[in-house]
């Protein structure tokens, strides 16, 4: 397991000229590649085959939050669990979900510090 | 009707079957039993020829009369009616050579010339001569583009500008009004030679009446500028001179700018947004030169026309086999020194124009015969499907075989042009596909000129076809995208190629039309298209005009009404044409026409733009600004009555004012704005209205009298208004105009009486219509019966019969049954009609009945296929009402009639008889079903054969009926032999008898046990045909269902064994079947079906491996929940390794079973085998374990939280989840 999410991001490229490809191979895999998009834009979670391990872990850690505050039993039973109130755990899960593992891994020849967005408030 | 009745129809029935049998030279045609035996075997106790020899048991003197007539001979001779009974042979033409002279066959089908008839693609062969008017049209030169941003566009320095092309409209309209003066007056006689200086022709020309300058004068009442072009008849008149000096004080949007270089120095003072802009180079006002019309000619005004050949001269190998030679005694004469042919330009403007692309010339050298010929096959283009004499005009060039490498860099890329479009427009589909690519691709490198220097001309051929204008309309789709802005100099061209499709009578050809200039809106932007078709909009030319306005309306849509309603506002009060203001109304007309209730936001200030038009000085310009009105308010319907309060009042007053085509407008205005107001109001202003209306109805206009009949019933419709309000004022004088013969005659009068009188039914009660119509039935005029039956039937199947008395209904009966016999032509409007009242009527027809039935009975016996057709149609119309009225007995009689003309060999007939049967049975039941079914059934088995898909259906349904409802009337031995003629029933093309036949195999299976069937299934798995065994398969599956799995599970698997893969993958489609249909009772033959699968699974046939994974699939989904997971896991570790399959069948097979087994055994153990490969090394395993990831988390990402992998060694872990309490 270990070796195969410490794995280094690839930058994203979705370029698939490898080898020569008749038409009907090449519409298909239009077909296909618009078919991902449009799931893509509609759920956040899905991936690509270029999909790095740090999004992937992100939208892991998110979905669990976002499970647990979105059933109240769960999120009853860890506050009960917690000793504490449940808007405060509820309110916990929410800001934990920015950024859940951490900042986004340097680009390659490229500086990175991105500050998360959200207001600590939030 | 008596017996002796029934009985005489019987034998005359009796004796055309034997005619018919006869003919047919069926030699064992048995009349005791009335069925032609279709087997091929001969009887030895029975002689062959049944010409010389009679038959054993037949009557050879069927068709003969056995006695002598007596005294009712001559009747018999002049009797028109075929009974069958003939002394005499009939001697006439035969059927076919009577249908022929019908239908015109065998003349048509051998005409050359057919194909240039209706039925050709070519869109000229179906276009109106108003449509033929684009041909009027030309391509004007390319326009200077003064949006573009700093030395982006190259056409803007030799483009035409704005100022140029209102200039060039001014002289179209001057030349047009001289045009038409000179014609009125070579129309009014000789003009006096002496009277008129030349002052006066001037004044008169302007004065001409309906010139919009003399009316525009008369109506402001003072004296206007002197336009620069008038002003230069300096005759030393005063009056004229000063204005012409008077400095200009404001520049008006629709006045053509002036031009200082005719003499006119005055500065404009302001500049206004709408106006040419300044930037437009000076020097092109030198080239302004105006265009004579004689000119004009020059300009091309038809591309690729044929007509251009006849005008060549004859080569001199055709003067000599034209004129006699030097044998004969001739001598060609030389030219005398000295000579020189002459150059006529007459002959010069007949040759096909050359423009300066000069794509279109003929190869010089190629000449007249090589013009005529067409290659086969195009240099560096390859097999065409097809190739035109007139695509030789454009595409000529790339066969004269010129060596590419000598030529320069733009003629090879219009090379390379004119080859992707010949690919395009003539090419096979694969061809079309990547040269649309290249085109679209390479479109900003090929630039915007080249390109629709090619395209535009194409599309004004006249030979050209639907399909091809479609793909080049596709083409410039395409790389209006690629080129944006860089259209903006060939806007005014693509337009003119374009507006014609937005009146074509093709639905998508106009939807294609509003595509493209809807694009064209957005890449070009609304200054370019505005500054471009604002010359078009007071065009001389009303087609011109026409199309403008709807290409408007189009870009309103595109680029929103807002942005464009300042413009229209201006063009609405054009002060200087009516035509100007007539367009811009007729835009706002065409708004709503296109965008439906998108109009509602901005309804009240298009409603206000038009609003002044109501009182316009020109009728024409009054009428469209109705019509418009009438748009808006359909348009907006059922709201915003509140943006025409402020035009309720002209309009009203307008009706009263107007007459003739301007009241038809405003009356349909008036018609679509009361179903907007509320109760009282609608009723106050319908009453308004009604004075206006009645008046109208003795108008003699067809126009008039559908604007009137529309009006009426819109009004009818509006609540506000009331049955005794319609009754008291409207009804009286709407039966006396309206219901009358004359307008029975007309097609859309017709519809449009039938329509309203249906309206105002609604409102006032069926029985107060009826009453009023019911004499009419017996009509002596065809057509006037016809209306009154569709009228009835409308109102009848809408409102009921309840209100309708017992004289009523007698009438109505008799009315309606009067009418079906004496229909000459067979029409389903009788039928739908006759059946409609009989429904309506129910219980209440018993007394009727009987004549009714009488009347199929005879109908059934008439000698015209289609006049037995509706009687049978009829039959299954009416089979319920037969059975509520209980008269079983008749429903017995027409059964069995029904059954005697199962021989029937019109195929339309057929089909109609065993629907008649269907439906009899239906309600009488098997039980009750006279004939019995053991005598039907075996009938019906050589129908199965039939090929008519009429047939088919009906029989296959009327057997289906019977093996559900009755399978014990008829032995299995039957039901086997019907088993086998429904196999062939699987290959029908339509869908429904497929389906249909499917059910009836799980019906006989039920009925004599699932193993026979289930034999001749099996074998028939064997079977080449693909269609054949996928319906097999489904059969078995249905079979299955009906009769349990068990039963047909051994069997199935046990053919799994023959070493055939046909078989074997028949086999696996049936249990994919069999376990889709039977769902949860899949948990008992889990375990059984396992081993087979495993073997499926593993076998090196990749459809063998695809098909059982479809049946995994089904299994797993049946077994959801019900404890069959380790069997399931075993085919799941089969089937993974399938995953990088990547034919798109198969892959999506394999991925849709694993998905079914993550349903069955949850995703946490699926997910543990898709973790190892989201983040492989290789992106060909990292695509489908994603895919699989995808569609696991879009289905159950809530159910995925628990079993996501913990990340404990990356430090972190989701410790929320291992709190425990």
């Amino acid at each position: 397991m270990v070796g195969i999410f410490s794995r280094s991001p690839r930058p994203p490229c979705s370029t698939f000229n490898e080898g020569h490809e008749t038409n009907d191979q090449q519409a298909d895999k239009l077909r296909t590649q618009q078919e991902l998009e449009r799931l893509q834009a509609k759920y956040i979670g899905t991936g690509h085959p270029d999909t790095t391990s740090w999004e992937w872990k992100t939208n892991v850690h998110r979905d669990t939050f976002s499970h647990i505050v979105g059933h109240p039993p769960m999120l009853a039973y860890i506050a009960l669990a917690n000793n504490e109130p449940i808007a405060k755990v509820r309110a916990d899960l929410i800001r934990k979900m920015i950024q859940p593992v951490g900042p986004p891994p340097p680009r390659e020849g490229e500086e990175s510090n991105i500050v998360p967005q959200l207001q600590k408030d939030a | 009707m008596s017996d002796a009745d029934f009985e005489q129809i019987r034998k005359l029935q009796a004796e055309r079957n034997a005619a018919s049998a006869a003919k047919k030279g069926s030699r064992s045609f048995d009349p005791a039993t009335q069925r032609g035996d279709s087997s091929t075997k001969a009887k030895l106790d029975e002689a062959w020829d049944t010409e010389l020899y009679e038959r054993q048991n037949g009557d050879k003197f069927a068709g003969y009369l056995s006695t002598l007539p007596s005294g009712d001979a001559e009747d018999e001779d002049v009797d028109d009616a075929d009974t069958g009974r003939r002394l005499v042979g009939q001697y006439t033409a035969t059927r076919a050579q009577i249908d022929e002279f019908a239908h015109g066959d065998g003349v048509e089908e051998e005409d050359i010339l057919a194909g240039r008839g209706e039925k050709s693609n070519r869109i000229t062969d179906r276009e109106t001569d108003y449509q033929k008017r684009r041909f009027d049209r030309a391509l004007t030169p390319t326009r200077a583009d003064p949006f573009a941003a700093n030395g982006k566009s190259g056409a803007t320095e030799d483009g035409e500008s704005y100022r140029d092309i209102m200039e060039r409209r001014e002289l179209e309209r001057e030349e047009e009004r001289v045009r038409r003066t000179i014609e009125q007056k070579l129309k009014d006689g000789p003009v006096e030679e002496l009277q008129p200086t030349l002052k006066d022709v001037g004044k008169k020309v302007n004065e001409e009446p309906g010139s919009a300058e003399a009316i525009e004068a008369a109506a402001a009442g003072r004296k206007r500028k002197k336009r620069w072009d008038v002003a230069s008849i300096t005759t030393g008149d005063a009056a004229d001179a000063a204005p012409t000096t008077e400095p200009k004080k404001r520049s008006r949007w629709d006045q053509a700018p002036s031009v200082p270089a005719l003499g006119d120095d005055a500065n404009k003072k302001s500049s206004r947004w709408d106006q040419a802009p300044s930037a437009t180079p000076v020097g092109n006002i030198g080239l302004a030169t105006p265009v004579h019309p004689s000119q004009g000619a020059a300009l091309p005004p038809a591309f690729g026309t044929d007509s251009s050949s006849r005008y060549q001269p004859l080569s001199d190998e055709e003067l000599d086999a034209m004129l006699p030679g030097p044998e004969e005694g001739y001598k060609i004469l030389e030219f005398p020194p000295g000579y020189a042919p002459i150059r006529a330009p007459a002959h010069k403007l007949m040759q096909p124009p050359t423009p300066a692309t000069g794509f279109m010339m003929q190869d010089p050298e190629s000449g007249r015969v090589q013009g005529q010929q067409v290659p086969k096959e195009i240099p560096g283009v390859g097999d065409l499907a097809f190739f035109k004499a007139e695509d030789m005009t454009y595409f000529g060039k790339l066969t004269d075989g010129s060596d590419e490498d000598n030529l320069s860099v733009d003629d090879l890329k219009e090379r390379k042009i004119m080859r992707l479009l010949l690919k395009v427009k003539n090419g096979t589909p694969p061809m079309r596909k990547t040269a649309l690519r290249q085109l679209t691709d390479n479109a900003r490198n090929f630039g915007a000129g080249p390109l629709f220097d090619q395209i535009l001309p194409l599309l004004m051929e006249k030979t050209l076809e639907d399909q091809e204008r479609h793909l080049l309309v596709k083409v410039i789709d395409r790389i209006l995208y690629k080129l944006d802005d860089m259209v903006r100099p060939y806007v005014h061209k693509i337009l003119v190629v374009i507006e014609p499709l937005l009146i074509d009578q093709d639905y998508y050809a106009r939807v294609e039309g509003r595509e493209i200039i809807s694009n064209l809106s957005k890449a070009a932007g609304l200054a370019t298209m505005i500054s471009v078709m604002r010359p078009d909009i007071d065009h001389v030319d009303e087609y011109v005009r026409n199309t403008t306005a709807r290409a408007f309306a189009v870009v309103a849509s595109a680029l929103g009404i807002p942005a464009l309603l300042p413009f229209l506002q201006a063009v609405c009060r054009s002060k200087k044409s009516w035509q100007a203001r007539h367009t811009g109304v007729k835009i706002v007309q065409q708004i709503p026409i296109l965008m439906g209730c998108a109009v509602l936001p901005h309804l009240k200030r298009l409603v206000d733009c038009i609003g002044p038009n109501l009182n316009d000085e020109q009728t024409k310009v009054r009428t469209v600004t109705s019509l418009a009105i009438a748009a808006l308010a359909e348009a907006s319907n059922p709201y915003g009555i509140e943006s025409f309060d402020d035009i309720l009042n002209p309009l009203w007053t307008g009706a009263r004012k107007q007459r003739g085509k301007g009241l038809a407008g405003f009356l349909k205005a008036v018609g679509y704005i009361i179903p907007l107001m509320d109760e009282d109001y609608a009723n106050y202003y319908t009453s308004q209205i009604m004075e206006i209306l009645l008046r109208e109805f003795a108008s003699p206009d067809e126009e008039m009298k559908k604007v009137v009949l529309k009006v009426i019933s819109q009004c009818a419709a509006t609540d506000g208004v009331t049955a005794g309000y319609l009754k008291e004022n409207v009804l009286d004088e709407f039966f006396k105009s309206f219901w009358v013969r004359r307008m029975a005659l007309d097609k859309r009068n017709y519809r449009q009486v039938v329509e309203t009188t249906v309206d105002i039914g609604q409102k006032v009660g069926a029985s107060e219509i009826l009453e009023r119509i019911v004499v009419n039935l017996k009509d002596e005029s065809e057509a006037y019966r016809k209306m009154t039956v569709e009228t009835v039937e409308k109102i009848v199947a809408s409102l009921g019969a309840a209100d309708i008395g017992e004289r009523l209904e007698e009438r109505l009966i008799d009315g309606i049954l009067h009418s079906f016999q004496e229909q000459s032509v067979e029409d389903i409007i009788m039928l739908n009609g006759f059946g409609s009242v009989v429904n309506a009527l129910g219980i209440r027809c018993k007394p009727y009945l009987p004549q009714i039935v009488s009347t199929i009975l005879w109908r059934l016996n008439n000698k015209s296929a289609t006049v037995r057709q509706q009687a049978a149609d009829l039959v299954s119309r009416i089979a319920m009402v037969m059975k509520q009225c209980g008269e079983d007995v008749l429903m017995g009689k027409l059964g069995i009639v029904l059954y005697e003309y199962l021989g029937e060999e019109y195929p339309e007939v057929l089909g109609s008889i065993l629907g008649a049967l269907r439906a009899i049975v239906t309600v009488v039941g098997i039980s009750q079903m006279q004939p019995s079914i053991k005598d039907l059934l075996p009938r019906l088995t050589p129908i199965l054969r039939n090929r008519h898909e009429k047939v088919q259906e009906n029989t296959i349904d009327l057997v289906g009926r019977i093996a559900d409802r009755g399978p014990e009337s008829v032995n299995a031995r039957e039901w086997m032999r019907i088993c086998f003629e429904l196999l062939d029933m699987l290959k029908a093309h339509k869908k429904g008898i497929r389906r249909a036949a499917n059910n009836t195999f799980g019906f006989i299976a039920k009925a004599i046990g699932p193993q026979d069937v289930l034999a001749t299934l099996l074998n028939n798995l064997r079977v080449q045909e693909r269609q054949s065994r996928v319906n097999t398969a489904v059969a078995i599956g249905i079979v299955a269902e009906t009769c349990a799995p068990f039963t047909v599970l051994p069997a199935l698997m046990n053919e799994y064994r023959v070493p055939e893969l046909n078989v074997q993958n028949g086999v696996l489609k049936s249990l994919s079947f069999l376990f889709e249909y039977i769902g949860e009772m899949a948990k008992d033959y889990v375990y059984a079906v396992t081993p087979l699968l495993e073997d499926a699974l593993i076998d090196r046939d990749q459809v063998h491996r695809q098909t059982a994974a479809s049946v995994v699939k089904h299994i797993a989904l049946g077994v959801v929940g019900l404890g069959c997971e380790d069997a399931m896991v075993h085919l799941l570790n089969l089937l993974y390794p399938n995953l990088f399959e990547t034919s798109p069948h198969v892959i999506d097979r394999i991925v849709e079973a694993i998905e079914a087994i993550r349903m069955a055994v949850g995703p946490g153990l699926v997910l543990n085998y898709v973790w190892a490969g989201l983040f492989h090394p290789a992106r060909k395993v990292r695509t489908p374990y994603w895919r699989l990831y995808n569609d696991a988390y879009v289905q159950c990402a809530d159910a995925m939280v628990p079993y996501y992998p913990n990340l404990v060694e990356d430090g972190i872990d989701r410790g929320e989840l291992a709190i425990i309490l």
